[in-house]
């Protein structure tokens, strides 16, 4: 019986489409050891976000590495299992109710209308700092970067402290779960003093975030040069300041308040992170030197969509990638307000029990996330700021303390206006 | 302090006041602002009522619905209906950020040929307005685009392209998790 021409219609459509399949699945393939360049970057290209594929077009170079579990820290894990049953998030998404310590949703239903949200209220109040956190002797170089080249160094800043202290979801250092808050703080968070360059020596930033939705940050930022405190707005937030190109909702991929974006959750994929960086400090790439090369470990993400509640806020979109397992943020993407893509954050992480081996280094009972570097590209000014976490110019600095309280300086003293201005003197 | 001094401080005044009224009292001039942009699509945000977005062979539609934004078509296709909202977003937010050429371009030098993507916007007043969405630019920061019937190619934001690769890569089937963070505490 002959065969109706359909038939060979169909059979050959379907021949096409698993052929396509089988193409497609064979780019997105890679192997752990692999050199990913933009020579063959097609391979990774269902496996990035547009900014890191621009970062490796313009020589980002990649290795892959092998896929490894981020274990959580053990108090964090007890607490999750012990109060998240009773956490609540309101109607509108903006509160979290019964709140006490760990991670609110370990459940994430992607067809729950508040999936995002709730994805965003994990990313708050995630593991990598709980109680506090000492980040020290760290500086940062930004510049225009060439096409396959190095960073052309405009500025160079060095800092003496990044600090943030929370006061709920506590878990090691007393008072936990909750220091008294008569303040409703849910955070403080200091960035001071600026040591270099000479002409911002003593600037430095303060900033106190609210549990509750409907308060603003207060931030603050010291000039020495006029000798004032300038209070900035929380659209000011989204301000790259000095030349350089961080802004600080930008920080760890993103650190803006929850309440003040519209969240839509748009999917999970598979992404190509760096969580396991063996240099710390970080050793920068020798030709491309504003591209850490470490291992990038194939990982499931959501992808979510933040645009700002704010008129002034600097950006029109952030699509932030929030880790499925280890509820981190690997990088995000920025794009202006007509869409076009604008700038990526990329973190630089190496969980780890140490800084590195050696006397006197704080060794942790659980892998605490240091981060030895950050690298924020402006593509549209081809402009990078890159930051090492601590300066290499200080051998034998831990640079990140987690949980050490008092130890490591962490005083509610230290988050006033009062040692903003003394610190910049 | 004698009269001729009198005199001679109230004709100062009288000349400075004369300065201030005929040159400073000028209201200053308005600051020079661009001109807006154009919209890619020119329906307002909120009354875009239908998407349809075809590439590579398929084709997805989504449809606005009293609860959100729904996919029609292919059915129970798992793509979140977050992602077709902020597909439409984008696009009916979208500027036309330059006009790259005016002459009737090679659509292959911009992608803009059978490997492009095609899209339908369709409006609350049954409005079409139809759409090409080709490569990106060569700084990698935009995408250019045609509206079938012009011969102009524009560039839009590259946000509207990384929606539509989601888009798709939710109709592929899902490969197997990286880690395996299912689990209901994981780590």
């Amino acid at each position: 019986m002959a065969k109706r021409p359909g038939y060979w219609l169909a059979l050959a459509s379907g021949v096409a489409c698993a052929l396509a399949f089988v193409v497609a699945s064979a780019r997105a393939e890679v192997a752990v050891g692999d050199r990913i360049t933009d020579q063959n970057m097609d391979k990774v290209k269902d496996l990035v976000s547009p900014g890191m594929e621009w970062v490796i077009k313009h020589g980002w170079p990649m290795t892959i590495g092998e896929t490894k579990r981020i274990e959580w820290p053990k108090a964090y894990k007890e607490a999750t299992e012990k109060y998240s049953g009773q956490v609540k998030l309101s109607p509108d998404g903006l509160k979290v109710d019964n709140y006490v310590a760990g991670l609110p949703f370990p459940n994430i239903d992607e067809k729950d209308s508040q999936a995002a949200m709730k994805i965003m209220w994990n990313w708050n109040y995630t593991y990598l700092t709980t109680d506090d956190v000492d980040l020290r002797n760290f500086d940062a170089d930004t510049g225009s970067i060439a096409d396959h080249g190095p960073l052309t160094v405009e500025r160079h800043f060095l800092l003496d402290h990044f600090r943030r202290l929370f006061w709920n979801g506590r878990l090691y250092v007393d008072p936990k779960p909750e220091k008294p808050n008569p303040n409703g703080y849910r955070a403080q968070q200091g960035l001071y003093p600026i040591l270099e360059p000479f002409d911002l020596k003593g600037v430095g930033a303060l900033g106190n975030r609210y549990i509750s939705s409907e308060k603003q940050d207060d931030s603050w930022l010291y000039l020495p040069s006029l000798r004032r405190v300038r209070r900035l707005s929380t659209a000011q937030r989204s301000d790259a300041l000095f030349g350089q190109d961080t802004d600080v909702d930008s920080y760890y991929g993103y650190s803006g308040h929850i309440a003040w974006m519209d969240f839509k959750f748009l999917g999970e994929r598979d992404l190509l992170s760096c969580y396991h960086a063996k240099n710390n400090p970080v050793k920068w790439h020798e030709k491309v030197d504003w591209a850490f090369d470490e291992p990038w470990e194939k990982r499931r993400v959501y992808v979510i969509e933040g645009v700002s509640k704010l008129p002034q806020y600097a950006y029109g979109k952030r699509v932030i990638f929030v880790d499925k397992e280890a509820w981190v943020i690997p990088y995000s993407d920025i794009y202006d307000r007509s869409g076009e893509l604008w700038k990526i954050w990329i973190n630089d992480m190496s969980f780890r029990k140490k800084a590195f081996d050696g006397a006197n280094v704080i060794e942790y009972p659980d892998e605490m996330g240091f981060i030895p570097a950050i690298v924020m590209v402006d593509m549209q000014l081809e402009h990078a700021t890159k930051a090492s976490l601590p300066s290499p110019r200080f051998p034998g600095e831990q640079g990140w303390y987690f949980n050490q309280g008092e130890k490591a300086g962490i005083t509610d003293d230290w988050f006033t206006v009062a040692a903003l201005v003394n610190a910049g003197h | 302090m004698r009269w001729r001094q009198v005199i001679f401080l109230y004709a100062v005044v009288a000349v400075l006041g004369a300065e201030y009224w005929v040159f400073e009292r000028r209201a200053p001039p308005a600051a020079e602002t661009l001109p807006a942009r154009p919209r890619l699509v020119p329906v307002a945000p909120g009354a875009v009522r239908e998407v349809r977005v075809s590439r590579g062979g398929r084709t997805v539609v989504s449809r606005r619905e009293a609860a959100g934004w729904a996919v029609v078509e292919p059915s129970d296709a798992p793509i979140p209906a977050d992602l077709v909202a902020a597909f439409a977003n984008a696009l009916a937010d979208a500027e036309e950020i330059a006009t790259i050429d005016r002459a009737d371009a090679d659509p292959r030098s911009y992608g803009l040929d059978d490997r492009a993507a095609r899209v339908e916007v369709t409006s609350e007043t049954g409005e079409h307005v139809l759409l090409t969405i080709g490569d990106a630019n060569p700084t990698g920061t935009a995408v250019y685009a045609r509206r079938p019937g012009t011969s102009e190619v524009v560039l839009i934001g590259r946000n509207i392209r990384y929606y539509e690769d989601l888009i798709f890569q939710a109709l592929s089937p899902q490969r197997a998790p990286a880690t395996e963070g299912d689990a209901p505490i994981a780590g």
